[in-house]
């Protein structure tokens, strides 16, 4: 389980330091060890990063893979409105402060929401 | 008159009997002519050339100095106060030798703290972090300002600097700040300036304002310790407010960035607006040259705002929020985002929380061994361009870009500082041209350099009013006719 390389842009830096803080959790790695997904995570109005999961090992890319299996649009104040606790995301998801692209993987969705609100709880604590 | 270049310190009076005397004056435990002593004074972090003292003493009392400064003068021997050597501008290199007068080891009281007027007496070796202890943990209603300087970096010094700190946007430089001070002329005489002045004796109760009479504390700020020797310095503090937070903008854009620190500075809603760009974040995660990738942002800006009340702070935060969105709106910038600071630099990592918990010690500052920088105020007006020019002379000659924008009393005027990090001794040259590049670049756009090391303020007297050029040799030859204080500095 290791993140294997080391992000050259901000967000993906953030993510990176997110992700590490779970490297260790075992619900994480149980989470992701047979793991095959390419997420796409944009900040409305910054720019996408592309993280993808591969059986155990993540990697960070800027800017977005042309084939991904989820995208996640998210304003900055949903973004750190969940991180503060105040966001839920389904109500982000009807104010359309998040909106997916691939939607029907509803699995992907709830996984990866999983992992980014565990990591994010865990920063802020 | 003197020339202080070709001087020679001993020329009245044997070494040796300097030494025996420093000694009565100290005791031999506070005084040293050991080169492994001494060593450590011969250099700072910056380019600035090297040059070994001749003694440094630690005084503890004021009578101490006034005895040094006496027996200095009556022997022309050089004197150059000294605290901790954080200037960043190689200040307290003692260009001609001498003796290094070293405050920041045994001249640390916190006089007073005059809790009902709001202002501490300090000697000069009371630290950031010192004075902010002594607050927090006695005067929980006081603050005062803290800069990027490290912890144990000398208030008192900063102060006759015009340093700047998170409390600029509302009150202004550091010297603003000053209420009076106590100072060795070379005589030996002790002068105090300010309100304290009315009462013959030193009385810890009444050093509550500067003016209305003659600003004496003017010849002694600004002046890098060659005018005198302070001992005492009367600082103002402020109400601690009860309510606090720190915003962040991301900017994309010079001007919108220039726009937003004189636009956010004149809401006089915030105690400081400080912007850097995109890179330095990257630093704090330890990335020593980072680039910056084509669709991020440029600028990540820095606000802290703070109410005595709910109400207040709220309208605080929403009047700054309003004058973002009528900026957004009127330069269609549709990717200017503006956020919780606290929150975002939790989601960073840990190393992030430092930039606006102060004093610290920010790393990205000292992950290199050398560190210099072209500090000026600047008139808010030409921050743009400056930012432009500055960050492409970080390109040209391959060195990690690092600028660091301020407002300064509602935008009165600000400070923009590009900051250079590099292999001391091995980077010194390249460095050397870039200052100068800097230099020419601000000098253009008619920024007043700070804390300015001797080769940069040879190129401000080239261009500046001749006049105040001789005003300035005309005080200090007034002041220090023997060239004692901390000779060399602005080429006197
Ligand atoms: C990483 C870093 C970040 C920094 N960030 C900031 C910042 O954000 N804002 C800011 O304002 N500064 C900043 N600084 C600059 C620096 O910290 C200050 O200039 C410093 O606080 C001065 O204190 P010192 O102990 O270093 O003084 P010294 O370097 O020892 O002395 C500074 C000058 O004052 C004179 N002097 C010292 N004591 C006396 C005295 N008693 N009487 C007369 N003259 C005296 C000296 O001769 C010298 O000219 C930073 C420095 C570093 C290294």
């Amino acid at each position: 389980m290791k993140i294997i390389n080391e992000p050259q842009d901000l967000i993906g830096l953030a993510l990176k330091n997110l992700l590490t803080s779970l490297i260790n959790e075992n619900e994480f790695k149980k989470n992701i060890n047979k793991w095959k997904r390419v997420i796409i995570v944009e900040i409305k109005g910054l720019y996408p990063v592309t993280i993808v999961f591969n059986n155990g090992e993540i990697s960070i890319e800027y800017d977005e893979r042309p084939k991904y299996h989820l995208k996640i649009i998210i304003t900055l104040g949903a973004f750190i409105g969940i991180a503060e606790g105040n966001v839920g995301l389904i109500s982000a998801f009807l104010k359309g402060q998040i909106k997916a692209k691939k939607i029907y993987r509803i699995f992907t969705i709830l996984k990866f929401q999983n992992i980014l609100f565990t990591a994010l709880k865990k920063a802020m604590a | 008159m003197l020339d202080v270049k070709e001087r020679n310190v001993f020329k009245s009076i044997e070494k040796e009997k300097v030494l025996n005397e420093l000694v009565k004056i100290f005791g031999k435990n506070n005084v040293s002519d050991k080169s492994h002593d001494l060593y450590p004074y011969s250099y700072d972090m910056t380019e600035s050339p090297r040059h070994m003292p001749d003694f440094v003493v630690l005084p503890e009392t004021v009578s101490e100095i006034v005895q040094l400064v006496k027996f200095c003068n009556s022997h022309e021997i050089p004197i150059v106060p000294y605290v901790s050597g954080n200037n960043v501008g190689g200040l307290t290199i003692p260009q001609h030798g001498g003796i290094m007068c070293d405050m920041g080891k045994r001249m640390k009281k916190i006089i007073k703290v005059h809790e009902s007027n709001m202002y501490a007496i300090l000697e000069p070796g009371v630290t950031f972090g010192q004075l902010k202890k002594v607050l927090d943990e006695n005067y929980p209603n006081l603050k005062y300002g803290y800069a990027y300087a490290p912890p144990y970096a000398s208030v008192v010094a900063n102060v006759l600097l015009t340093g700047l700190t998170n409390l600029s946007c509302s009150y202004g430089g550091m010297a603003d700040w000053i209420n009076g001070l106590e100072v060795i002329l070379n005589s030996g005489d002790i002068v105090r300036t300010g309100s304290c002045f009315i009462s013959k004796e030193f009385k810890d109760d009444n050093w509550f304002v500067r003016y209305p009479i003659p600003d004496l504390t003017g010849l002694f700020v600004g002046w890098q310790g060659m005018t005198g020797i302070v001992t005492k310095c009367a600082v103002q503090l402020w109400p601690k407010k009860e309510f606090n937070t720190a915003l962040l903008a991301i900017v994309y854009g010079s001007e919108t960035c220039a726009e937003l620190i004189r636009e956010f500075g004149r809401t006089e809603c915030c105690e400081d607006v400080s912007a850097v760009n995109l890179e330095v974040a990257k630093m704090g995660y330890g990335i020593t040259k980072p680039k910056k990738l084509e669709k991020e942002p440029d600028y990540a800006l820095f606000v802290s705002i703070s109410g005595n009340t709910k109400e207040l702070f709220d309208a605080k935060i929403n009047y700054v929020t309003k004058v973002f969105e009528k900026i957004k709106e009127r330069t269609k910038n549709k990717k200017l985002l503006l956020t919780n600071f606290i929150t975002f630099a939790k989601i960073l990592g840990k190393e992030f929380s430092q930039f606006y918990d102060l004093p610290g010690v920010l790393t990205p500052l000292y992950d290199w061994n050398g560190l210099t920088w072209v500090g000026s105020y600047a008139n808010p007006d030409n921050l743009g361009p400056l930012m432009d020019k500055c960050y492409k002379l970080f390109k040209e000659y391959d060195i990690g870009p690092i600028l660091y924008m301020k407002s300064m009393k509602s935008s009165h005027y600000c400070i923009f500082r590009p900051i250079v990090r590099y292999q001391k001794y091995k980077e010194e040259e390249k460095v050397k041209e870039l200052q100068k590049k800097f230099l020419e670049v601000m000098l253009e756009y008619d920024c007043v350099p700070y804390k300015a090391p001797i080769w940069m303020t040879e190129k401000v007297k080239e261009r500046c009013d001749p006049n105040w050029v001789k005003l300035l040799e005309k005080i200090k030859d007034t002041m220090d006719p023997n060239k004692i204080f901390n000779p060399g500095r602005w080429g006197l």
